[in-house]
């Protein structure tokens, strides 16, 4: 090794995290039921955010207390392989839910307001594929993408918020801080699905997408990954926390509940309140552009993440994939064969109850982290 | 003097008439004609025959330090070492017992000396034929800094790196490629990897013969796959280019009859980078290097944004312009989109055609294709002047990209942007933004990722858009990316 080269470890995965938070707290939840009863849910992201890391941190320091790779090899050695299933699989179909949910989102929404005349499945025609390939090629590549594109998300968000900011009016925040406490705390579990998912499949996996650093072509080495996987881990949620309640906020000064509540993704044209709206009158296309981009790399990590659980020591990971990919399609085209009427209720639920499919995985990894604890005292 | 190794072969030489007969029947027979086998006696009266290729020998060389002195020598029982050692005045002489080996020797160059009774042949280093001078960078000029380029002479391309590099740990490491072809590997060691350096030398290996061996070939025989026509090696027609990425720790390979060095690996920052920005202080360094980027981006994305605005997205332009573009186009007969794809391919044209005539001729051409044509197909309304005016500034983009084979690639993606705006507007560009975007950071060269460091994003290292200060590690020097 060339003398004075810093060995640094660089991960790619916690970047995909925080594209995959953000994208699930701007832009994959149900307006309806988040701004019901105001439009406070700047508030429920923080809350979100932070009960997320809990788990992330609790997940992770049992994995890394008992010496496992992961927690669904914590979760086997424990409990055995029914329980590693039974806590692998719910949390594969959040993913599921994380990846379809803001493609459907954004389907609706270029259908509706950016090209005119087209229909849902063309734009669907136009992501899925790109989606797909990502995920089929895998989180190393997944990893690496997400990387150049989590700082355009980052920059195309402050600036939209930034250069909005002549719109903003006080008088709109309604509740404010300590009003509506049950609904605010029921918006934030609701959001737990979309924000806590992406996190907590950072420690289920293989761990943090490795890349050797390099320095001209001397190449660094390599590490123990739990360490810094949950440092990574609670950077990538203290970002993404940070933009969902800065965009949550900036809708909220922007909008009024009611108008809120019927818009899918209020950062686009949010510049239109502004008495002059400036560039963002003609750049608002790009920016939608932008955070699409983020939006199929955030499904193609999720897809990734659960066909990694799925799949356990990633020997079928491929085949995985493409089941995962199956049902993220199956997802997005559902509104063909159901009514509207039933796939909103189908929205609600999932948004709703979504948040219970991440109860066993976290609980059975918590419960064998302790076990492993308790056998361990007695031990000793 | 230097005496190498000896091949412990089965022997085969014997008699002078014997090796005369298989050289000539390895040559081809009396055909060939190239084959130069001169028969003479040493003073005391034993048979030599020295063998060597008209054409690719230094005559006088031969002349003076090989058949000169041993027309007068006593040769009788002296074995090849002893007669190598006494007489002949070369430094690089080595022996052969193989006739094969003799014979691939004697096709690149070398006199092979053969004695009567002897068992062995003496391979002396008289390669000498014509070769170009050291010349001015055609390709890669700057208007600052070193003017010299390499040459198609592998030893006249390892004295100008060795030239820039006083290191003794420099290694020019000698190889033979398939077909004879001789090659050297140059790193300085301690700085490159070694497992770099096996890969390399293991692709190499692999190199198929039948294939002629110059730059060219070579790269797209040993450099890793991908979808993108992007280079995964750099060629350099600059030794101080060269020089500056082998110190940082990368590996040139330069290939005898090849003017140009391949430097690997490479990233795609390091392809953006030219030798003039660090010739520059940095803030003009920097300048340069931002309007280079930016140049790029038109390049790729313009046109393609242009089609995707003016198909699909008429709102995101303002009155004046919308109007503009529709009073230019008012007399077009064909769609925007076939008008677009036909000047890009005039421009395509013109470009080829400008860089296969001559030099004075191909200015011509180029002035003759920009402002006759251009100025006549919009008369003609075979083109409005505002798809015009975007090839143009695409194609000047596209020339700010310092590395051909890159321009090249660019050109490429131009074409498949036009492609995806027309088939979905800002959704089809952005589509295909990200498949190239994510085939771009899988995509290796020798097992760095093509888009180091930024992703894999490591921060000591961070791309910089800006030049900083030679000798920062992380974007100052040309070889870093």
């Amino acid at each position: 090794m060339k003398g004075g080269h810093d060995s640094k470890k660089v991960a790619g995965r916690a970047f995909s995290a925080f594209i995959a938070m953000t994208v699930g707290g701007i832009f994959s939840y149900d307006p309806g039921y988040l701004y019901a009863a105001g439009n406070s849910a700047y508030v429920s992201s923080v809350i979100t955010a932070g009960v997320a890391a809990l788990l992330f941190c609790a997940s992770l320091s049992s994995v890394k207390r008992a010496g496992t790779r992961n927690a669904c090899e914590l979760v086997e050695s424990r409990f055995g392989r029914i329980a590693r299933t039974a806590s692998a699989v719910p949390l594969s179909i959040a993913l599921i839910l994380c990846a379809a949910r803001p493609i459907s989102v954004f389907a609706q929404v270029l259908h509706r307001l950016v090209f005119d005349g087209s229909d849902y499945y063309s734009i669907l025609a136009f992501i899925l594929p790109v989606t797909f390939y990502m995920a089929v090629k895998g989180h190393g590549s997944v990893a690496r993408t997400s990387v150049c594109v989590s700082f355009v998300l980052a920059a195309s968000l402050v600036l939209v918020i930034l250069l909005s900011a002549k719109g903003y009016e006080s008088f709109r925040l309604y509740p404010l801080i300590g009003d509506g406490i049950p609904h605010m705390m029921s918006c934030a579990v609701s959001d737990l699905v979309f924000i806590a998912a992406p996190l907590l499949s950072m420690t289920g996996g293989r761990g943090l997408s490795y890349e050797r650093a390099t320095h001209g072509c001397v190449r660094g080495d390599l590490s123990d990954d739990r360490a810094n996987r949950l440092v990574s881990g609670i950077k990538a949620a203290g970002g993404a926390a940070l933009l969902i309640t800065l965009s949550r906020l900036a809708a909220g000064l922007a909008y009024d509940p009611q108008s809120l509540s019927e818009m899918l993704i209020p950062l686009y044209r949010i510049g239109f309140v502004s008495p002059r709206p400036g560039a963002m009158f003609r750049f608002d296309k790009i920016f939608i552009m932008i955070w699409l981009t983020c939006c199929m790399v955030s499904s193609a990590y999720c897809v990734d993440s659960a066909a990694e659980l799925l799949s356990g020591s990633g020997k079928r990971f491929k085949t995985a994939v493409l089941f995962i990919c199956c049902a993220v399609l199956a997802l997005c085209v559902l509104p063909l064969f159901v009514s509207a009427r039933v796939w909103d209720k189908l929205t609600f639920i999932s948004v709703k109850y979504g948040a219970l499919l991440l109860i066993p995985y976290s609980a059975l990894t918590i419960a064998a982290g302790l076990s492993g604890q308790m056998k361990r005292s007695e031990r000793a | 003097m230097f005496f190498s190794k000896r091949n412990k072969e089965a022997s085969v030489f014997y008699s002078t008439a014997a090796a005369a007969g298989s050289l000539r029947h390895g040559f081809g027979g009396e055909a060939n004609t190239d084959l130069i086998l001169k028969s003479f006696v040493s003073a005391d009266g034993r048979e030599l025959l020295l063998a060597c290729v008209n054409g690719m020998t230094d005559e006088a060389r031969i002349d003076e330090f090989i058949l000169k002195p041993l027309m007068g020598s006593f040769c009788n029982g002296l074995s090849a070492e002893q007669i190598a050692r006494r007489y002949i005045e070369v430094s690089e002489v080595s022996f052969e017992r193989d006739i094969e080996k003799a014979l691939s020797s004697v096709a690149a160059g070398m006199s092979a000396l053969f004695l009567e009774g002897g068992s062995e042949c003496i391979l002396v280093e008289t390669r000498g034929f014509e070769k170009r001078a050291v010349s001015e960078a055609m390709n890669e000029s700057v208007v600052l800094g070193p003017k010299e380029s390499f040459t198609e002479n592998l030893r006249t391309n390892i004295t100008l790196v060795r030239r820039m590099i006083k290191r003794p740990r420099l290694i020019a490491e000698m190889l033979e490629l398939a077909e004879n072809t001789p090659a050297a590997l140059m790193y300085v060691d301690g700085e490159t990897d070694p497992e770099l350096l096996d890969q390399i030398r293991a692709r190499l290996d692999r190199i198929p013969s039948g294939v002629l061996l110059t730059n060219g070939t070579v790269e797209q025989l040993i450099e890793d796959r991908s979808l993108l026509p992007l280079p995964r090696i750099l060629s350099t027609e600059r030794p101080d280019r060269a020089a500056s990425h082998i110190l940082n720790g990368r590996a040139a390979l330069l290939i005898d009859g090849s003017p140009f060095a391949l430097v690997m690996p490479v990233t795609l920052f390091s392809l953006m980078n030219s030798p003039e920005d660090v010739y520059l202080r940095p803030p003009l360094g920097s300048v340069l290097r931002f309007i280079r980027y930016l140049g790029a981006l038109i390049s790729v994305l313009m046109p393609g944004y242009f089609l995707a605005l003016a198909l699909y997205h008429q709102g995101m332009l303002t009155t004046e312009v919308l109007s503009t573009v529709i009073a230019s186009r008012k007399m077009v007969f064909e769609p925007i989109t076939v008008e677009m794809i036909l000047l890009l391919v005039i421009f395509q044209l013109i470009r080829e055609a400008g860089m296969r005539v001559p030099g004075p001729i191909g200015q011509a051409i180029g002035i003759i294709g920009g402002l006759i044509m251009g100025q006549a197909a919009v008369t003609a309304h075979l083109a409005s002047s505002v798809v015009l005016i975007i090839v143009a500034a695409s194609g000047l983009g596209n020339f700010c990209i310092p590395d051909y084979s890159t321009q090249l690639a660019a050109s490429y993606f131009r074409i498949a942007g036009v492609a995806a705006a027309r088939l979905g507007g800002l959704l089809g560009l952005s589509a295909a933004g990200l498949f190239a975007l994510c085939e771009l950071a899988d995509t290796e060269s020798f097992g760095t990722p093509y888009l180091e460091p930024l992703s894999p994003y490591e921060k000591s290292r961070r791309p910089k858009l800006f030049r900083g200060k030679i000798g920062n590690t992380g974007g100052a020097g040309e070889g870093r990316s």
